[in-house]
């Protein structure tokens, strides 16, 4: 298995600088220049916009950047320099990453949860009125755009009922709260963005799971051990639902890049400081270093999303059996 | 030249400037009679954008620049109401000067103040910033203000002389563009590593705030300058600035009273605001105007005519009504009329489709259905994700129809629609400026300033017009200015190169507990931050 988990490491590595340079390909093929983005309507003369040109480096020719960058990363292990945010792209990064977990993986808890949960009990209640509720509310958090269910959420409970913060992971004062009074703001601060982002994902895994369960129990060892009279509860909870978790356990690990690549909706609603925000602005300012590693650092997810897909299947089902090419 | 005229004339300008500042800034302007200002407390402002660098001469970001000028203080600010006199500025730092008799130099004298650390504040520090202000390795915006000052020279620990190479009426403006940062701070770092270094570490300003923290893209925060020369001042013992880059969020903790203040309120938005009496809207001048840009280097916009009867048939005053609630005003000419050298007698063209209908049929083009002619087709682009513009350019496409001109309606990604339009691949686009510090309508309008020598993009060209720029470049005194520059106006105004559209104003909004907000200099929203209190 460790065998395994390195030879996929070492794919990982082509693969992430080749997705890496097509970004910057598109980058570079996108009309304008970071200058523009940069003075937007304000008129400058030209002599001042070709000084800000050369003492950013854009003014040197994309293959020469892109090979610098290249070397500081190899080399240096240098991500280079933000100039939207006026940092090292490495300590933007170290900014924003931790939020980003931080959101993504409360939001992976609350639909594993929640999804699992409502799946299994909507299919113990086939033909009820209760399946026909959760597949109701799931299709509707499933169409539901992020933003628009961010903005909702904003309008119910930070307006009209002020429960939650609307925007920030942070309240003004944490920094002068006791360490509980932090940890009470973190939570208040976390919650709407983190269920407004595992709303989907929560709908899509109820679906999977009931549809699941409904196949687990159709099964003959179902049929088998209610003959030898396992509880009803037994035998959803501790027979059906084992069955049917095995491939929540590879939308699990696939659902980790989209929650953090997805979180860019939800940052920007939310104020959420971390790498779905980072990315937008430096999108929008052409900041080419900023884009270039968070690719790389999405790319890596993707990977490593997958990767744990794999591990976990197959320490979980002992009939699969990891093979060089990846597949089950 | 009369160099003895030419005296007189900075003298006396000096002198207004001068006698305004026997009022002083250390008296704190009068409080509404009606409260009495209480200090102390949190102001918490919300903002889309974040602060790029806490280094005036390296940020990029409007607002960031906002907040930066109540750390680093100018030799002298902005007054309110600069129309009733060239760019009226009082003392800050600097609490008097005074020109040369040849009009090559000015001299400052500064106040004996400190840096919020405790250090004086000296001529060094002035003559420090303006070395940092003309390197070049440093990105600075505004640097085209310093190209025609010679050396800024140290006279003693508070006098200070810059001079200049020449005569010229914008001697004064160019002394005092940028704020004085503290040389025994930033002078530490190389200039060549100012843009990589995290200036958030310095915590010095001479105005009446200083940062003390920041989160990046969530929060900053700035406190009191203990040393702030304006006794009393500021009210508040903390802004927080908190950043959520959605305005409809931010909108929304205004009315909740998460947030005090918030500016850039939509116009949609901004009616609703203030109904239930909670909170205060404040429309306020900002320098700027839209326009639509024909293409003068294409047929038929390369006709003056035409162009006059495609504005004549827009109704620019339906647009401010239906799109920014009322909340500007019709565009007259090339520059904004919050500026000093605005041509206050000009009028806008009228809304008058007959007429415009009249130079269309002469032209040869159909204006109504079955008349004979041509049809007249253009292209309309602006940049994609400005909800004002693309319901502007639909509104202006169903005026245009009413005079029989068909117009297709092109949103593009900005950067796109800048490079077809500097490609000048465009018939006419929708766009806007907004400016901040000297206004240089010769870098729009002159026909030498064509991309990439400057940005006159619609390849507008008017012999008389550069002419006038010729002659506008040699004044060397500052009265000479309005004539020259009214007669820029009057022509280009003639000749339509823009559809001068409208000037629209900015909202703010602030809840009712606040008091002392006033926004009365265009460039500057901020600049009355220090009297903001809580009742």
């Amino acid at each position: 298995m460790i065998r395994y988990f390195l030879r996929r490491l070492l794919v990982a590595v082509p693969l992430m600088f080749g997705v890496a340079t097509l970004v910057f390909i598109l980058l570079e093929t996108a009309p304008g220049t970071p200058v523009d983005q940069i003075l937007g309507d304000r008129q400058v003369p030209p002599e001042v916009r070709e000084r800000i040109e050369r003492a950013y480096g854009f003014d040197r020719p994309a293959p020469e950047r892109y090979v610098r960058w290249l070397g500081a990363v190899f080399l240096q292990g240098e991500l280079g320099w933000s100039h939207s945010r006026a940092r090292p792209v490495r300590r933007a990064l170290a900014e924003a990453l931790p939020p980003t977990l931080l959101l993504a993986g409360t939001a992976m808890g609350f639909f594993l949860v929640f999804g699992i949960a409502f799946g299994a009990w909507s299919a113990a209640r086939r033909g009820r009125w209760q399946e026909r509720l959760i597949t109701l509310l799931s299709l509707a958090a499933y169409a539901m755009p992020a933003f628009w269910l961010g903005l909702m959420a904003i309008f119910l409970f930070s307006y009209k009922l002020p429960i939650f913060p609307a925007s920030s992971m942070h309240g003004i004062d944490f920094d002068t709260m006791s360490a509980a009074g932090r940890l009470f703001d973190l939570i208040r601060h976390l919650i709407l963005p983190a269920v407004v982002l595992g709303a989907a994902s929560a709908a899509a895994m109820t679906r999977f799971v009931h549809a699941g369960m409904l196949d687990a129990l159709a099964e003959p060892f179902i049929l088998a051990a209610r003959g030898r009279g396992v509880s009803e509860r037994r035998l959803l909870w501790g027979h059906a639902l084992r069955r049917a978790i095995l491939p929540v356990i590879s939308l699990a690990g696939l659902s980790l890049p989209v929650l953090v690549s997805g979180s860019l909706v939800v940052e920007v609603v939310f104020g959420w400081p971390g790498m779905g925000r980072l990315t937008y602005d430096a999108i929008l300012a052409q900041d080419t270093s900023v884009v270039l590693a968070t690719t790389l650092l999405a790319t890596l997810f993707v990977v490593l999303g997958n990767l744990f897909a794999d591990l976990a299947l197959a320490w979980a089902d002992p009939r699969v059996r990891l093979q060089d090419g990846g597949g089950r | 030249m009369n160099r003895r005229r030419l005296g007189c004339s900075l003298v006396l300008l000096a002198g207004l400037a001068g006698v305004s500042a026997c009022g002083g800034r250390d008296e704190a302007p009068a409080q509404p009679v009606d409260a009495t200002p209480k200090a102390g407390g949190t102001l918490v402002i919300g903002s889309i954008s974040d602060v790029d660098s806490w280094n005036e001469y390296i940020s990029q970001q409007s607002f960031a620049n906002f907040l930066l000028r109540r750390v680093y203080l100018r030799l002298a600010e902005l007054k309110p109401g600069p129309l009733s006199h060239p760019d009226g500025y009082e003392p800050s730092l600097a609490e008097s000067w005074e020109a040369s008799e040849d009009g090559l130099s000015l001299t400052f004298h500064l106040r004996e103040v400190s840096w919020s650390d405790g250090t004086p504040i000296g001529a060094q520090d002035v003559r420090f910033t303006w070395q940092a202000q003309t390197s070049e390795h440093v990105p600075w915006i505004g640097a085209a203000s310093k190209t025609r000052i010679r050396d800024v020279e140290v006279i003693d620990a508070r006098t200070v002389r810059f001079h200049f190479d020449a005569v010229y009426p914008y001697q004064f403006l160019d002394a005092v563009e940028g704020g004085i940062v503290p040389e025994h701070v930033f002078g530490e770092i190389p200039f060549e590593r100012w843009k990589d270094h995290d200036w958030l570490s310095a915590k010095v300003g001479s105005g009446p705030f200083v940062p003390s923290s920041h989160r990046p893209g969530e929060q900053l925060e700035l406190v009191r300058n203990p040393n702030y020369y304006v006794s009393g001042r500021p009210y508040f013992d903390r802004i927080v600035v908190r950043i959520v880059p959605d305005i409809s969020n931010l909108v929304t903790q205004l009315r909740s009273g998460e947030i005090d203040y918030l500016e850039n309120i939509p116009y949609r938005d901004a009616q609703r605001l203030g109904e239930d009496g909670k909170i205060v809207v404040v429309p306020f001048d900002y320098a700027n105007y839209e326009f639509i840009g024909w293409n003068g280097a294409r047929a038929p916009f390369d006709d003056a005519e035409v162009r006059r009867a495609l504005t004549l048939a827009i109704d620019r005053q339906a647009l401010v009504d239906e799109l920014m609630a009322g909340h500007g005003k019709v565009g007259t000419g090339p520059a904004p009329s919050t500026w000093w050298g605005a041509n206050t007698s000009l009028q806008p063209l009228p809304y008058d489709p007959e007429a415009a209908r009249s130079i269309l049929r002469a032209k040869g083009y159909a204006t109504a259905e079955g008349e004979a002619g041509e049809t007249f087709r253009l292209t309309l682009l602006t940049n994609a994700g400005n909800r004002t513009r693309e319901d502007a350019l639909i509104k202006i496409q169903a005026h245009l129809a009413k005079v029989g001109v068909e117009v297709s309606i092109q949103p593009l990604e900005m950067r796109t629609m800048r490079g077809q339009v500097v490609s000048g691949d465009f018939d006419g686009y929708l766009g806007g400026w907004v400016f901040a510090g000297k206004i240089d309508l010769q870098n729009l309008f002159d026909s030498a300033a064509a991309p990439p020598n400057g940005m006159n993009i619609v390849s507008y060209a008017n012999d008389e017009v550069d002419a006038l720029f010729a002659q506008l470049a040699k004044a060397d005194r500052w009265d000479a200015l309005p004539p020259i520059l009214a007669e820029i106006q009057t022509r280009i105004a003639a000749d339509q190169p823009y559809s001068f559209l409208y000037e629209a104003k900015r909202i703010a909004a602030h809840s009712s507990s606040l008091a002392g907000v006033r926004i009365d200099v265009p460039s500057d929203p901020l600049i009355h931050l220090a009297e903001y209190w809580r009742r």
